[in-house]
């Protein structure tokens, strides 16, 4: 263990990780509660899986981004501390499984080597922020946003206001209207645009609120219609801290941003965040773009030589798979990997290639797939050769045929049916019985094992999710509901889709078959897939679909899951993805005296905004010790304030010079100054001891 | 019959949205007679109880999503089938034995929740 100590450069990085071990450590011999050990190590990318034992590890790559060095230390940390295998997550994650916790630590270590992080990769944070894979490289995108999505990541990374949030809070950055990152489900989602000021051209984006999928879908709102970009980063800010303060926290499953805006309307959410501006670090905060405005350059200008044996493969290759660029005369090369599946010996063979011939970047899609910039068009037949030696040229990129699926019960706790399974099922049928879909990028197939919809199928064309069905005499046969009529409209705007019915798993190929004939026997040719599905009505897929919902004849091999050979059996593990009410009196005092030591910290540092935000943590906390002593309701930080006052100010059993409201949201009536930073630590100090000098008392009376 | 959610639950809340009633809540959670109804005040329910419409419930169940029975209608009256049931994942929203009704009570209660 020691080895990994000396070679961290950054300090900051090193204490975290340094704080990693000492917290394992402390697990294992019992001295910290398991709940709170689990919600830090989530917001260290370590989570659960299926398999006891061995932990799931989510690298965070901001927008999905990886040079080839990079590529290859996480091949080699794969290699070393799991299986080989690196899984890429719709938000543009690598997940590699069956990990010892023990190790954790020195595999953080190693990834920093290429400053790769797992910080806030899980649990209640600022997940990782995704953009748009053709960012920086689409001809038809206002301007890049990747500095921007860069600069999000890491404005927030390590922020005091965002370390112990209600709930996971996600980002993401759509290059064009076409909105690919998919703003509209997001709980902030940016689409770029641009508007003219009297002759200057200022660079914005349209702001997405609130929206989001899982087992109860919500359409974001416009929040702007244009944001300039030097607020992008106080915008953000602003939401985040009304979130820690209004968000839910007791009942997880409301505790997403959407269902606080849904509570409240938009309008009195807004009115939140104009009531923070003044406690934000920054009024205003200019991104600089230049580091990403190099010139593209190249190691070699040498082609290697290669003859084409397959003209007409490759040139449907080039047709599905080759994007041009903005930048002349260059391409992307997109690589369908088949459900964001691959292995560490070819992973290193594409980093080597890209370094070599590309411009040493690649990208990692919401699709699950991989994408090449800056391949010079001289290049692609020698690119072709190479991807197809790696079997990365298969034809279809992005197309009907890519389906996405989640990991599912493969290795997931929460999965419910088989994912993956289906979903290589029904790429088997299209491939064999409906070649004419793989180069169709009109038709999007998605796929989850459950109903939380990480595999994105409730905003799908056509979506399968995860179920079991039960029948007459109590066995239990793996299911799928399939939902129809999701999509993308662009601009943010976003169709979530009907959920249509249930069927046994085994029948998912035969009611594919069912809906591609139908549309293709019923559909005007001016129509498109959506349109139809609206002209028919869900009832009409219904009564479409209805005989293969029939349980009453099911066979022995119905009972089996796809990509399995035994009987299914139904195993659902609780969601850990999130924080856990910790109600021990003892430990929310603890924690505060943390608080306050972080804060007297930041003043060290003179970080007076983020000292600011620790005392108001502090404080918070330790009013909620308090109530939960006396059995009240802390279910979120704004409620804990009232209740405060109500229960224990305004009965005197805790004597303040003023209200307990007045005290804490002073973080709103001062801009963050040195003084207030000091003063408000002391206030903080102050509050704790009287809180603690009354529970000691109570405790021995 | 009315809808009972089993302990067979996995707390994933797909059925809450679907309820037309809004009879089904989160485990723990306080409930209401008026939520999604049009009942308010002080009114006697079909079963001869009296109660406060806008007066918060105990929960029915601490651990899973749980379906108030008189709130519930299966759906009578908006969909051919109970919604919950179609959509649970796990098939744990089955008919609940002890609140068994005839379809003309079940419309009659739908009646009752919004007039």
């Amino acid at each position: 263990m020691q080895s990994f100590r000396t070679e961290i450069e950054n300090p900051v990085v090193e204490k975290d990780i340094l704080e990693l071990e000492r917290k394992i450590r402390l697990f294992k011999e019992g001295q910290i509660d398991e709940e709170r050990f689990r919600s830090l190590r989530l917001a260290r990318g370590v989570y659960g899986q299926r398999q006891l034992g061995v932990q799931m590890i989510r690298i965070k790559l901001p927008y999905g981004k990886v040079t080839s060095e990079q590529l290859h230390r996480i091949a080699d940390v794969s290699d070393e501390y799991s299986r080989g295998r690196l899984h890429i997550t719709t938000r543009q994650d690598i997940q590699i499984h069956y990990v010892s916790l023990d190790r954790t630590p020195e595999l953080w270590a190693q990834l920093e080597k290429d400053d790769i992080t797992l910080r806030e990769a899980c649990g209640n944070a600022v997940r990782n922020v995704t953009a748009s894979e053709t960012a920086g490289i689409d001809p038809n995108e206002p301007f890049d946003v990747t500095p921007y999505a860069h600069a999000t990541f890491q404005f927030f990374l390590r922020n005091p206001i965002c370390q112990e949030m209600g709930r996971k809070f996600k980002m993401s950055f759509s290059a064009t209207d076409d909105d690919t990152a998919l703003s509209f489900m997001h709980d902030l989602g940016f689409i770029a645009k641009t508007k003219k000021v009297g002759n200057t051209q200022i660079r914005g984006f349209k702001v997405l609120l609130a929206g989001g999928l899982g087992s109860q879908p919500r359409h974001a709102d416009v929040m702007y219609e244009f944001l300039e970009t030097d607020l992008l980063i106080p915008t953000i800010e602003g939401v985040l801290r009304v979130f820690d303060r209004h968000g839910e926290r007791s009942k997880r499953a409301k505790a997403r941003l959407k269902f606080l805006v849904k509570d409240i309307g938009l309008d009195s959410f807004l009115t939140l965040v104009e009531n923070e501006k003044r406690a934000l670090a920054y009024q205003t905060y200019p991104i600089d773009t230049t580091g990403f405005e190099q010139e593209i350059s190249f190691e070699t200008t040498e082609i290697p030589s290669v003859t084409i044996e397959d003209e007409n493969a490759y040139e449907e290759w080039k047709s599905t798979n080759v994007i041009p660029q903005k930048q002349e005369g260059l391409f992307a090369v997109g690589i369908k990997v088949h459900l964001g599946d691959f292995y560490t010996d070819k992973a290193r063979k594409l980093a080597n290639l890209i370094k070599k011939y590309a411009a040493n970047e690649l990208r990692f899609t919401l699709r699950q797939n991989i994408l090449i910039r800056h391949v010079r068009e001289a290049f692609l037949p020698f690119f072709y050769t190479e991807l197809k030696k790696l079997g990365f040229a298969d034809v279809g990129y992005n197309s009907l045929v890519d389906i996405t699926a989640c990991p599912g019960t493969d290795t997931c706790n929460l999965g419910i049916s088989s994912s993956t399974g289906i979903a290589a099922e029904l790429e088997r049928v299209l491939k064999a019985e409906y070649p004419k879909y793989l180069n169709n990028k009109k038709v999007t197939i998605k796929i989850s094992g459950c109903m939380n919809a990480c595999g994105q199928h409730n905003m799908a064309h056509i979506g399968f999710q995860g179920m079991s069905i039960r029948t007459k005499d109590k066995l239990v046969a793996p299911a799928l509901q399939i939902l129809l009529g999701g999509g993308v409209l662009g601009n943010g705007q976003g169709r979530f889709s009907d959920k249509v019915i249930k069927i046994p798993s085994k029948r998912g190929p035969e009611a594919l078959r069912l809906l591609l004939n139908d549309i293709e026997a019923n559909k005007n040719t001016d129509e498109d897939f959506l349109s139809y599905y609206d002209r028919q009505g869900k009832i009409y897929f219904y009564d479409l679909l209805k005989s293969l919902s029939d349980i009453n004849n099911l066979q022995a091999d119905d009972f089996i899951d796809w990509g399995h050979d035994e009987n299914y059996v139904k195993a659902i593990g609780v969601g850990e993805c999130a924080g856990v009410v910790i109600d021990l009196i003892a430990t929310l005092l603890f924690e505060s005296e943390e608080k306050l030591e972080n804060a007297q910290e930041a003043i060290k540092e003179k970080q007076w905004s983020d000292s600011i935000y620790h005392s108001y943590a502090a404080i918070v906390n330790t009013a909620k010790a308090l109530l939960t002593a006396e059995g009240a309701k802390t279910n979120t930080h704004a409620g804990i304030i009232k209740n405060f006052d109500e229960l224990l100010v305004a009965t005197h059993k805790i004597e303040l010079s003023t209200s307990f409201s007045e005290l804490v949201y002073q973080i709103n009536t001062n801009e963050p100054t040195e003084s207030f930073a000091k003063s408000y630590a002391e206030q903080a100090l102050a509050f704790y001891k009287s809180v603690d000098a009354y529970r000691k008392q109570e405790v021995t009376v | 019959m009315a809808i009972i959610i089993t302990d067979e639950c996995i707390n994933c809340g797909a059925c809450e949205p679907e309820c037309p009633n809004t009879a089904i809540y989160e485990g723990a959670e306080d409930w209401k007679y008026s939520q999604g109804t049009s009942l308010a005040g002080a009114v006697e329910l079909p079963n001869g109880n009296a109660v406060n419409a806008d007066e918060e419930q105990e929960p029915v169940s601490d651990e899973f999503y749980f379906i108030v029975p008189d709130k519930c209608t299966e759906c009578k009256g908006f969909h051919e089938e109970p919604q919950c049931a179609a959509v649970c994942p796990v098939d744990c929203c089955v008919p609940d034995e002890n609140h068994e009704e005839t379809e003309d009570e079940l419309l009659a209660k739908q009646a009752f929740l919004h007039n």
